[in-house]
C-alpha cells in the first residue's frame, strides 16, 4: 500500500536534494518516495499521487531533465540530482505566470478535471527538450507514461503539437 | 489567453475559468487538503465475498503511539441502515459485521498519519466465519441463498416492466425473428485522483469536503445515515475535483459516513483517502448486465416487434432498477416499433456494488441493440446504415412517458457521419467479415458503426423533482456573481454557465463569476451534476436568473449592466442587495433525448488478436454548442471510455476476489492506442454539430455515447 506521509523517526536518512533550483536538506524514512517528500515535506502539491505504481504519470517530474515517475523513486537516492516539478515549469509563455506548454493546454482545451495535467505538462516539457517539433505519432508514443481519463488524449496531443510549434 | 472581444460569448472557444489554477498545479484537490489538526483514517476490509465477523482484535493496535481510535461495527450500532439511493432497500452499514463482498468495510483505524493508519488497519485481526456466496446474477435470481431479509428473492429494487401492443403475437407474424443474448462486464471509472473525503464534526455541525455529483442529495442521504438533521450537515466542494464519471453519484457507505463517525469519535478532522486499489475494487462499477433480445422484422428491414429481458447484477448494494429504467427509455425509443415488451430484474450478489457510470444503462443496452442490428443487417443483406435509417424515430414520435419529440438529429447524424467517414454501403468487408482480405503479415481491417441515444435530465426517472435554481447578484464592483448547487468535476460546467450568463446579462465573461459555495450558501438543487443535466437544466436556470437580474438593474439604475459604472452605483446611495433568482423546470414528461452515430475502422492482427482502432468519426446531436473546447473534450473523453469498454476494460474476479484492481492490471487505452478522432467544427456543417436546431437546442448537452462495438457476447 502506498502512502503519502513521511513521519520522522530515528530511522530517518538525510539527503540534500535540489528542487526547482533550490537546495533542500531532507530527513525521511529510507522508503520514502520522492513524491511523498515533494508533497509532504516541501509542500509542492502540484505533483499528484495517482496510481502509486509508476503507471499513470500524475507524479511526473524531471530528474536532470528527464521525465520520471516520482512515486517510484526513493527520495534518499536523489542526492545531487536536479529535480523540476510543475511549480518549476513556468514563466516562459506570453502570460508571465505560465509556460508555453501550460498556455497551449488552456488554448487547446486540454484541461478538464486537471488532476493529470501537471504530470502531462512536465512530460511534454521533457519531450520538447528532446524533440522540439515532434510529429503526432511521436507525441502519442512519448506520452504512454501518462494517463488522462477525461480527454481521450486528443486535446492533450493538440496542445503538445501547438507548444512544439512555438519553441 | 482568450481575447475578450465584443459579441456573444456562447459558441466561442473559451479557456476554462478554472484552467490557470489547474495547469499551474496550484489548484487544491481533496487529496491535497491538509491541516495542523488533520487525522487520517484507513479501512479494514473483508477478505471474503460473504462472511460473518466473529471477532475483531485491535488490542495491540490501540496501544501503538499515534493510533487514536479503532472503529468497529459497534460504532454504527443504533444508526439506521444506509439507503444508498431513493427506492433502494436500506441494507448497507457504515461498518458491517456481515460483509457482502471482498472489500466491504468491517473496521477502521484513525491515526496521526496516513501511513500509520494503513499499517494499523493491516494489523487489526479479524476473525471471519465464511458463508456461502452468491457470485452470479443467475444464482441470485434463483434465490436459493437470500442475502438480505429486506430484499426477498435478492431483488435490488422493484422490477421494471414496460409494454406496448402485443409483442408475442406480433413476433409470430414477422418474416424473420432474431434471438440473441449479450453479457456486459464490470467497468471501473478508474479516476486518476483516488477517492477521498475530509469530515469534521464539531459544535454539532458536520462539515464535509468530498467528491460528489449532487451536494444536496448527498447531504440528505448522509444526514439520514447518521441520523442527524440535514441542516447540521454542510457539504463543501473542494477547489478542484478529480473526475468521477458517476462514481460519486450515490453515497458510499464506508467513505463519508465512516469519516464522519471517526471525526465525532476523535474530535478532530479526519481525512479518508482510498488507495487506487480500493477506489477500483471497493467502491462501485458499471452494472454487469445479461441482455436477451428478440427482434421481429419484415424482409425489407422494418422492425415490427421487440422484446428485451434484462438481468442486472447490482453487486452488494447497487441499484440496478434505475439502470434498467434508463435502459428501457432508450431501448424503446431509438427505433420505431409498434409492439414492445421490456422486463428487467436487478439482483444482489456478493460482488463490488454496481453504481453509476457515464450514461447509466445506455452503454449496456446499446451494445446489445446495435450488435443485434448488425446481425439483422447481415442476414437480410441490407446495409447497416440503411437498416437504421429505415427504423429511426424522429420529430413527432413519442418518447416512453408520452412526450412528443420536437427536435432529434438522429438521421442527420447518420448521414453526416456516414459521409464524413466515407461509409461504403455495399462494402463486402462490412457485411461478410469471413471474406475480408488478410494482408501478408496476418492483419485485416474492418469498419463498423453504431448509434446511441441518451438523455439529459432526470424527468420521470426518479421520484426527485427535476428543477434547478440559482441566485444572481450584482456586486459593488459591477461584476455579477451567480451561485449554483452544481459541481464542476472537470466537465467545464462553471465555464459553460458563465458564458450563458454573460450573454443574458450583456456582459463580457470576465465580469461574471459562477460559483458553488457549498450547501449552506447556494440555492437548493435536488440532483446536482448528474444525469447529464447541468447544462440543460441549470443552464436555463442561470439564463433565467441572469435575465431577471438584468431587468432589475435596468429598473434600479436606468442602465444596462454593461453600461453601469461604479460611480453610478455609488451615486444611487445605499441599496439592499441587488439580486434575482433563476429557475427552470422542464415541462416534458421525459428527459431530453440526445443521439449520435459513430463510425470506426479497426485493424485486427489474426495471430495475436491485437486490435487497433485506426479511425473514428463521431456525429453527435449536441444542440447548440456553448463552448466548442468543452464540447470536444466531452465527446473525445466519452469515446475513450467507450473504446475501453469495447476493447480492454474489465474488472475481473475469481470466486469473488478482484484480480486486477490497479492501473497496470486494469487496462485503459493510452495516447498511443487512441485513434485520431475526426472533428469538424467549422461552419456548423460538420458531424459534431449534428442537426438539432429546434426547441431543445438552446442549451446543449454533451454526448454520452459510445461506439459499443466488438464487446463479448454469449
Amino acid at each position: 500500500m502506498t502512502s503519502m506521509d513521511v513521519s520522522a523517526t530515528s530511522m530517518d536518512v538525510s539527503a540534500t536534494i535540489s528542487v526547482n533550483g533550490r537546495s533542500h536538506e531532507i530527513d525521511c524514512q529510507p522508503g520514502a518516495t520522492l513524491l511523498e517528500v515533494l508533497r509532504t515535506s516541501l509542500g509542492l502539491t502540484g505533483t499528484k499521487f495517482g496510481c502509486g505504481i509508476g503507471y499513470c504519470g500524475a507524479c511526473t517530474v524531471l530528474v536532470d531533465g528527464a521525465a520520471a515517475h516520482s512515486c517510484c523513486l526513493l527520495a534518499a537516492t536523489m542526492q545531487g540530482r536536479e529535480i523540476t516539478t510543475i511549480e518549476g515549469v513556468s514563466g516562459d509563455g506570453p502570460d508571465p505566470s505560465l509556460g508555453v506548454i501550460s498556455e497551449a493546454f488552456l488554448e487547446a482545451g486540454a484541461v478538464q478535471c486537471g488532476y493529470c495535467t501537471p504530470g502531462f505538462v512536465v512530460a511534454i516539457e521533457a519531450l520538447l527538450a528532446e524533440n522540439p517539433d515532434p510529429s503526432e505519432a511521436e507525441v502519442r508514443r512519448y506520452l504512454t507514461g501518462n494517463i488522462c481519463r477525461c480527454s481521450g488524449f486528443a486535446a492533450i496531443v493538440r496542445a503538445a503539437l501547438r507548444a512544439g510549434g512555438r519553441r | 489567453m482568450t481575447p475578450v472581444t465584443p459579441g456573444p460569448a456562447v459558441g466561442r472557444a473559451v479557456a476554462r475559468v478554472d484552467g490557470w489554477a489547474k495547469v499551474s498545479g496550484t489548484a487544491t484537490y481533496l487529496t491535497d487538503m491538509s491541516g495542523p489538526d488533520m487525522t487520517h483514517a484507513a479501512v479494514v476490509r473483508s477478505e471474503h465475498p460473504r462472511a460473518r465477523v466473529v471477532g475483531i482484535d485491535a488490542s495491540d493496535v490501540q496501544a501503538w503511539p499515534g493510533v487514536l481510535a479503532v472503529l468497529t461495527p459497534d460504532d454504527g450500532a443504533g444508526l439506521p441502515p444506509v439507503r444508498i439511493f431513493a427506492d433502494s432497500p436500506p441494507i448497507a452499514r457504515i461498518l458491517t459485521s456481515t460483509p457482502q463482498f471482498v472489500g466491504d468495510a468491517v473496521a477502521a483505524v484513525v491515526a496521526e498519519t496516513e501511513t500509520l493508519a494503513r499499517q494499523a488497519a493491516a494489523a487489526v485481526a479479524v476473525d471471519y466465519e465464511p458463508l456461502p456466496a452468491v457470485l452470479t446474477a443467475l444464482q441470485a435470481r434463483a434465490a436459493e441463498i437470500e442475502l438480505h431479509p429486506e430484499a426477498p428473492g435478492n431483488r435490488a429494487g422493484p422490477p421494471v416492466n414496460i409494454a406496448r401492443g402485443d409483442a408475442e403475437a406480433a413476433l409470430a407474424g414477422c418474416d424473420r425473428v432474431f434471438r440473441d443474448s449479450f453479457t456486459t462486464q464490470r467497468q471501473c471509472a478508474q479516476t486518476i485522483e483516488p477517492l477521498a473525503c475530509v469530515c469534521h464534526w464539531t459544535d454539532g455541525y458536520l462539515d464535509v469536503w468530498t467528491h460528489l455529483d449532487s451536494m444536496f442529495h448527498f447531504r440528505d442521504t448522509l444526514a439520514e445515515a447518521l441520523a442527524v438533521d440535514p441542516e447540521r450537515v454542510r457539504i463543501h466542494p473542494p477547489e478542484a475535483l478529480g473526475a468521477t464519471f458517476g462514481l460519486k453519484n450515490s453515497l458510499l457507505s464506508s467513505l463519508e459516513p465512516l469519516a464522519a463517525l471517526a471525526s465525532r469519535r476523535v474530535g478532530r478532522p479526519v481525512k479518508l483517502t482510498l488507495s487506487p486499489e480500493e477506489s477500483m475494487a471497493a467502491t462501485v462499477t458499471r452494472h454487469r448486465a445479461h441482455i436477451d433480445l428478440v427482434t421481429g422484422v419484415n424482409h425489407d428491414g422494418t422492425i415490427v416487434a421487440r422484446t428485451a429481458a434484462v438481468l442486472l447484477d447490482s453487486g452488494a448494494y447497487g441499484w440496478g432498477y434505475v439502470v434498467a429504467l434508463s435502459m428501457a427509455g432508450k431501448w424503446a425509443s431509438l427505433y420505431r416499433t409498434e409492439h414492445l415488451r421490456f422486463s428487467a430484474v436487478s439482483v444482489y450478489t456478493n460482488h463490488v456494488p454496481g453504481g453509476a457510470y457515464r450514461s447509466v444503462g445506455t452503454a449496456q443496452i446499446h451494445f446489445a441493440m446495435e450488435s443485434q442490428l448488425d446481425e439483422i443487417a447481415r442476414s437480410l443483406g441490407i446495409d447497416p446504415v440503411e437498416l437504421r435509417r429505415r427504423n429511426l424515430i424522429g420529430v413527432g414520435d413519442q418518447l416512453p412517458f408520452g412526450t412528443e419529440i420536437r427536435s432529434f438529429g438522429a438521421l442527420a447524424c447518420l448521414d453526416q457521419g456516414a459521409t464524413a467517414f466515407g461509409w461504403e454501403p455495399a462494402a463486402d468487408r462490412v457485411r461478410r467479415p469471413d471474406r475480408r482480405p488478410i494482408d501478408p503479415i496476418g492483419r485485416s481491417r474492418g469498419t463498423g458503426m453504431a448509434m446511441g441515444m441518451h438523455h439529459a435530465g432526470l424527468t420521470g426517472l426518479t421520484p426527485i423533482p427535476e428543477m434547478s435554481r440559482c441566485q444572481a447578484e450584482l456586486l459593488a464592483d459591477g461584476t455579477v456573481e451567480i451561485t449554483v448547487g452544481v459541481v464542476d468535476k472537470g466537465q467545464g460546467s462553471l465555464t459553460t454557465l458563465t458564458l450563458v450568463a454573460a450573454d443574458e446579462l450583456g456582459l463580457a465573461p470576465d465580469r461574471v463569476r459562477v460559483a458553488n459555495l457549498g450547501t449552506a450558501a447556494v440555492p437548493f438543487d435536488p440532483s446536482g451534476a448528474e444525469a447529464s443535466r447541468t447544462t440543460y437544466v441549470m443552464g436555463r436556470a442561470v439564463a433565467d436568473g441572469a435575465r431577471r437580474l438584468r431587468e432589475t438593474i435596468r429598473d434600479r439604475f436606468g442602465s444596462d449592466p454593461a453600461e453601469l459604472t461604479a460611480a453610478e452605483m455609488a451615486a444611487s446611495g445605499p441599496t439592499g442587495p441587488i439580486r434575482a433568482q433563476g429557475y427552470f423546470e422542464p415541462t416534458d414528461r421525459d428527459p431530453l433525448p440526445v443521439v449520435g452515430a459513430h463510425f470506426c475502422e479497426v485493424e485486427v492482427d489474426h495471430a495475436t488478436g491485437c486490435v487497433r482502432v485506426l479511425r473514428y468519426v463521431a456525429a453527435q446531436d449536441v444542440g447548440r454548442v456553448i463552448n466548442p473546447l468543452g464540447c470536444a473534450g466531452q465527446m473525445e473523453g466519452g469515446i475513450h471510455h467507450g473504446l475501453g469498454y469495447a476493447l480492454t476494460e474489465e474488472l475481473l474476479h475469481d470466486e469473488g476476489f478482484p484480480l486486477n484492481p490497479n492501473f497496470m492490471g486494469y487496462k485503459v487505452l493510452m495516447a498511443s492506442d487512441m485513434p485520431a478522432i475526426e472533428d469538424r467544427p467549422g461552419g456548423g456543417s460538420g458531424p459534431r454539430r449534428g442537426a438539432v436546431r429546434g426547441q431543445g437546442g438552446r442549451h446543449a448537452r454533451h454526448p454520452g455515447h459510445r461506439c459499443g462495438r466488438g464487446q463479448r457476447r454469449s
